[in-house]
This record gives structure tokens, C-alpha cells and sequence, in this order.
């Protein structure tokens, strides 16, 4: 429900800059549309993954795909990757640092 | 006019300490006093608990913690008048103690530095105004060493740039009327900058209003309508005309402690393992009584963290403090050298006269060795990031900007940072300063960083991104922005540049002012500095080559090949005008004369000319930890002319402080 009511903020706030013809404003709605995307996915993760962790919702983007991986779930990773458009070589690092902290060193070398 | 022995910073902090005891004194008996937690610190530097225990101070609490003791009849609140969110603070917490309390509160405020419109307001919507009294405790500036005053307003800087708040600027004011009051007015203000422009104005309106009131009575009157004869000038500048110095890493000792750690009121709170006392009392500091005494019990319970006193008391900090960094390695070297070769006296001891000395001078050894132990430690701890990888890389990044490559190289090496998850302050840093030097980012290439960061550390950093363009930080190149800078695009030889722009600037031109006045030194002899360049290891902040402009025109000129209008009769911002229409606000020069010259001249021939002056400048809106370095290096070069400089400022900050102020913490958590 704290999502809900945050979704329906953020879509309030797109919509009244819709209009707007401002580059700023513009890259707020793409904003807005974004972190609501985000919040849904990482409400679908807290569902499914059993995280001693603590919750996925909160976590920025990149955080979540570092997660993602560190716990093994390198797939949802790479649609959490494609979905934002992060760049290969974020992505790269990223995988990087989350492999090298859960020691998976066989899928290390495969990178 | 009185010759006044006692130095400022003395001057300053007696009448702090007496101010304070004074009010405490008028109240009655034993009291709990209530302090705002930004006032613990500065507080720290005039007063220390044993002496507040003296004048019946019971128990201190943080007026923050909400934690009062209400079981003591009298409480005192030391709480700042001027931020709204203090006053409202103390207000809903008088209330509570008023009516739960069984028993009956004497309650007393003293608000710092004066009471406000605002707070009575406050207090009376509160419904407590009629239940306490309220006092004035003018607290203005606060002598952090001998020669650095600080009106430490750790707001200050967002208030000036982000919500155009001149609450500073009117405390500045007011802090420098009072030193004039006592010294004679400043014959000269000179000044760089919006803000500047409006603290001068002030200035000369205080003065108006000074020279009514005494015209009507007589006595100290005189002394204050007469231009000093100790001050030689004022000179202001504004953060706002050098932004870009603000985000390079601090090279020197001080600097490096506080990007690395971090110091608030000459104290640093550092790894308990950095002292040496770990295992005797992690919450108490070496030294004892004036250190973090003022701090309630409840806040003591840091994690083996320990505050150390980093100021002039410690002779083996001054002299590293300034230094390069590069070279504190080989001083503590030496000194520990020293020391030994101190400590082996006592095996030569031949005669009991001989030991005896030895002995008495035990202590001192003892209290260097210390000291010696502290900063091989936190130099220890600070080389280990100095030599990572992601502090050289961010280092290099820097220096290119500053040194005019074109930025866009440096924009992978950036994006890598930015995957690499390195602290959001850093990279803000970074993007702030290219923006700054060059004029804004391409909007393509800001946009792309924009997401970048914001995918990286959380959407809510919008508003942080927001505020960083509000206050001209953080910004796109456009094609307005481009027309601002008073170099048109093609032509950028230094002199028809200048020419071609009448008006002051309304932004600082990096590109053109780095080659008029040699910005970047490619040599700087970190042993023996001979620039101020030293303390970025290369790179002179600007903010204090406009300084130089006016009290060291001959070596700026040396710097240049092409002459400056200069004459050897040069005064003030003479030969520099047109140069400085490059950096952003307006220059200006105001003399303050008497309205008696005969009096004036009286007084010369009666006192003789050549003693000692002053040449006070102030900070708005910030100063950094290198710039006081900087200064002190120009202040002694002009002990020749029997001149010393006084750094006055709204407060000290860096970047990190900056930043850490502009971040939005609030996430998108569920608790959120």
C-alpha cells in the first residue's frame, strides 16, 4: 500500500507537467514514469526472492541489479538492465562488483 | 584612540565567555541548560563545562535529542534566534515542560546572536512568550584560531545561493560594525561580488547610523566616526565569483583531514585506534577538559570514534597543517627524529642540574609525543586513500578540467565512477566543476550523466540535481549561457577580450582568467612553496589570485607577460579592472573617510606613523581550508610591510560539506 499511494503521486506529478514543453520538465515526467516502473518491479522481487537482505523497494536501479546478481538471479538482473537502458559498461561493472562480493568466482571467469 | 593590546581573537572570545556566564549568572541557582546542536560546537570554543558548572549549570542537554530534564526547576535554552526550525523547536518544547511538569519551571532564553521579530512570534503563536524570559546573548563572530573568524552559520551557503536568504550577510554586518566600533572604521572596502555589494551597503548604512547616534552624545563618539588607524582595509569577496575552487580536493593537510574525515569547530572525529587510548575511555578526548565536554551524556555514545583538537594549541599540527601533503610524511619524520635525540639528552646527563632539566621538560616531550603518535596515525589513515585507485583517478579528472583540457575526455573515466558506485558527493564534484570552468555541460551530455546518477543513487536525487542548477552549479551550455561569458566564442586572445566588455560579468570566465592570471603552475615546489598553487599541488584558487590582485600586484604581473595598466602608485583594484570584468559581479573600491580630515591628521602626527595593520578579508558564503593556507602564505610575504591579514567568514566549507547539505536523504523505502 506505501507503494500505491507513491505510484499515485508520481503519476499525479506527470500529469501536470504532460504539458509542459520544458526540457527539465520533460525529463522529470520521464522520470516520474520511471520510478514508478522501478517501484513495481522491486515490489514483484520482495514478493518472490526471500531476501535476508531487507526489501528491494527503496534501492535505486543500480543497487537493485547488484542485488539481483550478488543473490543469484543474474536474468532478472539483465531485464531490470534493458528495461532502464543501462549501458553495457555500467552493467559490466556492476556484475563485476556483485559477483567479486558473493565470491562466485566460476561465473566471474565466464564474464 | 586607545592602542588595543589584546588581539581580536582574544578580544573576541573573553567577551564570549563573559557574555554567556553573565546571563547564566542572572539566573538563579542550580539549572539544566538546553543548547541547539548546532552551538554545541562553537560554544566548545570559549567556554568548557567545568566553568559552566561553576555558574550552577546543573546538566546540559541538546535541544534536538528532545531528552530535557524536567524534573529541574530552572532551564536556560541557548538557541539560535535566526532559524526558524530551532526557534519552533524550543517553543513546542517549553510548552511540554510547562504542562506536564510537576514542577514549577523558571524557563529563560538566550538567543544567539540576537532576538528576532520571527521568534517572538514564534513564541507568542506557541502560547509561551508570557512564560519565560528572554534574553540576547550577540555571539557574532567566533575566533577559531588567532587569525581566522567565523560567524560559523553552517547554512549559509545554501541560504545565500540556493534560497537567496541574506540572513548572513546582515550577521556579517553586524559582526564587523562591532570590530570597527573598537578599531576605527576600515579607511577602504574593497569588495568582488553581488553579495559583497550588499554587505558594503550595509556597512555604510551602519555607519550612517552610528555617526546620529553619536551625534548627539559625546565620549566614545569620536572614536568611531574616525577611520582606523590600525585597520589598513576590508576587502570581500563572494563565494559565488569562484565556485569552481570549492570542488577540488584539498591537497593540503587540514584540506585532506576534512575531505577524508571531516572537521567541525577545529575537532575531528576520528577511529579511536588513531589516538592510541582505545581501550582506556573511547568517549574521552586527550585533551580533556575543553574538548567535547558540552555534549550531554546521551550523545557520548559514538563507537569507538574519538574527537581530537586539531588547532594552534598543538604545536606540531601547525606546522603541518598547511603543508602539502606530499611532504608531512618526511615532517613527521624529522620531528620524530628529533624527539629521539630530545628523549637521549638523559643518558649525557652528567650533573643533577643537567638531569633536572631533563625533567622539567619531561611534560613537553610527553604532550609532542602524543601529538606525534595522533598524526602518524591519521597521516597513515589518509594515505591509505590517497594511494587508491579511485582517489588518483578522481584527482586526475580534476586537474585536467581545471587545467582547461576539454572535459569531454574525462566524461568516460566519470561514467566509470559512476558504476563503480563511488559517493555521490564526489561525482557531483566532479560534474559541478566542469560545469563551472566551462560554462555548463553539453545538454546532451548532462542529461545522460543526469540519469546516470540518478539510476546510480536513487530517483529522489532529482531535487538534488534541481538544486545544484537553481544555485548555477550544476547546468546545461546553452547558447544564453555562452552569451554570458564575456568572451565571445571565437576571439579569445586575453586583451580585446576584455575590451569587448564593459559590464561585470555574470559569470566567471575560467578559460580567460586562468592565463591572465596563471591559474595553473606547472611547477610548485611542495618543500618550499613558492605560489599559493601548492596547496592544490598546481592549480591557484582564484578566489585568492583576486586577492593578490590587490596586495601583490608586482608578482601578478610577473606571472603575466603581457603588462598590466599598472603604476607603481597602484592602489586597490587598480590595473585589474578590466581583468576582473571576467569574473562574475561587480568590483568596486568605497572610501570611508571622516568628516574631519584635520582630525585625522592630528592624530597621525600625534601617534607616528609605521605601526602594524590589519587588512581583514572576509569570506561570504564560505571559505576552504586551502584558501586559509593560501592566505597565510601571502600574509607572510607582506610581514615585510608590516601588514597582517585576518580571515573573516560565514563559515568554513569544502565540497563534501556543500554537497552533503544539497542531497536529498529522503529515499523511496517503505518507511519513507
Amino acid at each position: 500500500t506505501h507503494t500505491r499511494t507513491k505510484m499515485d503521486k508520481l503519476k499525479l506529478a506527470s500529469r501536470l507537467l504532460t504539458d509542459s514543453r520544458d526540457a527539465n520538465a520533460q525529463l522529470h515526467t520521464k522520470i516520474f514514469n520511471e520510478t514508478a516502473q522501478l517501484l513495481k518491479m522491486q515490489e514483484a522481487f520482495d514478493k518472490d526472492i526471500a531476501n535476508t537482505n531487507g526489501n528491494f523497494a527503496g534501492l535505486s536501479v543500480n543497487e537493485t541489479m547488484y542485488r539481483l546478481i550478488k543473490s543469484g538471479y543474474g536474468k532478472r538482473a539483465a531485464k531490470v538492465q534493458s528495461e532502464f537502458k543501462v549501458t553495457e559498461k555500467t552493467f559490466w561493472w556492476i556484475r563485476l562488483r556483485a559477483l567479486v562480493a558473493a565470491r562466485l568466482w566460476g561465473e566471474l571467469e565466464e564474464v | 584612540m586607545a592602542v588595543l593590546a589584546v588581539s581580536e581573537a582574544d578580544h573576541l572570545r573573553t567577551k564570549a565567555r563573559k557574555d554567556l556566564l553573565n546571563l547564566l549568572e542572572g539566573v538563579r541557582g542550580r539549572k539544566n541548560l538546553v543548547i541547539s546542536k548546532s552551538l554545541t560546537g562553537p560554544t566548545n570554543l570559549f567556554v568548557n563545562f567545568s566553568t559552566l558548572k561553576e555558574y550552577g549549570v546543573d546538566k546540559l542537554f541538546v535541544l534536538e535529542n528532545g531528552n530535557t530534564d524536567s524534573s529541574q526547576r530552572n532551564i536556560a535554552y541557548l538557541v539560535h534566534g535566526e532559524e526558524p526550525s530551532q526557534v519552533q523547536a524550543t517553543a513546542e518544547q517549553i510548552k511540554k515542560l510547562l504542562k506536564n511538569g510537576s514542577v514549577e519551571h523558571e524557563i529563560s532564553i538566550f538567543w544567539v546572536p540576537r532576538r528576532t521579530l520571527v521568534s517572538n512570534k514564534i513564541l507568542e503563536d506557541e502560547g509561551v512568550l508570557g512564560d519565560v524570559n528572554v534574553s540576547e546573548f550577540p555571539m557574532y563572530f567566533l575566533p577559531l584560531e588567532d587569525d581566522v573568524l567565523s560567524l560559523e552559520l553552517e547554512d549559509a551557503f545554501m541560504e545565500l545561493y540556493l534560497k537567496g536568504n541574506p540572513t548572513s550577510i546582515f550577521l556579517a554586518s553586524r559582526a564587523l560594525m562591532l570590530i570597527q566600533q573598537r578599531h576605527g572604521f576600515f579607511p577602504r572596502i574593497l569588495g568582488k561580488g553581488d553579495n559583497a555589494r550588499r554587505l558594503t551597503n550595509l556597512l555604510v548604512r551602519g555607519r550612517k547610523e552610528l555617526d546620529v547616534e553619536d551625534g548627539s552624545s559625546y565620549g566614545g563618539g569620536a572614536r568611531a566616526t574616525l577611520p582606523s588607524a590600525t585597520l589598513d582595509s576590508l576587502i570581500i569577496i563572494d563565494r559565488d565569483v569562484d565556485f569552481a575552487t570549492l570542488f577540488l580536493t584539498q591537497l593540503t593537510y587540514e584540506g585532506l583531514i576534512e575531505e577524508t574525515v571531516g572537521i567541525q569547530q577545529n575537532q575531528a572525529e576520528v577511529d579511536s585506534s588513531v589516538t592510541g587510548t582505545a581501550s582506556q575511555n573511547s568517549t574521552q578526548p586527550p585533551q580533556g577538559s575543553t574538548s567535547s565536554n558540552t555534549s550531554p551524556p546521551s550523545t557520548t555514545r559514538q563507537n569507538l570514534k574519538t574527537k581530537i583538537k586539531l588547532d594552534s594549541s598543538d604545536s606540531l599540527y601547525s606546522q603541518l597543517r598547511f603543508s602539502n601533503f606530499a611532504i608531512v610524511g618526511s615532517l613527521l619524520n624529522k620531528v620524530a627524529r628529533r624527539l629521539e635525540s630530545d628523549y637521549e639528552v638523559r643518558h649525557s646527563a652528567r650533573t643533577t642540574t643537567e638531569l633536572g632539566d631533563f625533567v622539567r621538560k619531561l611534560p613537553v616531550y610527553q604532550q609532542e609525543h602524543q601529538s606525534l603518535r595522533i598524526h602518524t596515525n591519521l597521516a597513515e589513515e589518509i594515505v591509505k586513500q590517497t594511494r587508491s585507485e579511485i582517489f588518483t583517478r578522481v584527482l586526475e579528472v580534476q586537474q585536467n578540467i581545471a587545467a582547461g583540457t576539454d572535459a569531454t575526455y574525462q566524461h568516460d573515466t566519470v561514467e566509470e565512477l559512476i558504476a563503480r558506485d563511488v559517493p555521490l558527493p564526489t561525482i557531483l564534484r566532479l560534474l559541478c566543476l566542469e560545469s563551472c570552468i566551462s560554462g555548463g555541460l553539453r545538454p546532451r551530455d548532462l542529461e545522460k550523466f543526469k540519469r546516470q546518477m540518478l539510476q546510480a543513487y536513487g530517483y529522489q536525487n532529482l531535487l538534488t540535481l534541481d538544486a545544484l542548477e537553481k544555485m548555477e552549479l550544476l547546468q546545461p551550455r546553452s547558447s544564453a549561457n555562452a552569451l554570458l561569458l564575456p568572451i565571445p566564442g571565437t576571439g579569445n586572445t586575453g586583451s580585446n577580450a576584455a575590451a569587448n566588455n564593459n559590464t561585470p560579468g555574470t559569470k566567471t570566465n575560467y578559460n580567460y582568467l586562468r592565463k591572465v592570471l596563471r591559474l595553473i603552475m606547472d611547477e610548485v615546489k611542495e618543500q618550499d612553496p613558492n605560489d599559493i598553487a601548492y596547496v592544490y599541488s598546481g592549480y591557484a584558487p582564484l578566489s585568492i589570485r583576486i586577492i593578490q590582485c590587490i596586495l601583490q600586484k608586482s608578482y601578478i604581473q610577473s606571472l603575466n607577460r603581457s603588462p598590466f595598466p599598472l603604476t607603481p602608485a597602484s592602489t586597490g583594484w587598480q590595473g585589474f579592472e578590466d581583468v576582473l570584468k571576467s569574473a562574475k559581479g561587480p568590483t568596486f573600491t568605497i572610501t570611508q573617510k571622516a568628516f574631519d580630515e584635520r582630525l585625522v591628521k592630528a592624530r597621525d602626527s600625534l601617534r607616528g606613523g609605521g605601526g602594524w595593520k590589519t587588512i581583514y578579508i572576509m569570506f561570504l558564503g564560505g571559505i576552504t581550508f586551502t584558501e586559509i593556507a593560501a592566505l597565510r602564505f601571502v600574509g607572510r610575504q607582506l610581514e615585510g610591510e608590516k601588514k597582517r591579514l585576518m580571515i573573516c567568514t560565514t563559515g568554513i566549507v569544502s565540497g563534501n560539506k556543500v554537497m552533503e547539505r544539497v542531497m536529498e536523504k529522503r529515499g523511496f523505502g517503505a518507511g519513507a
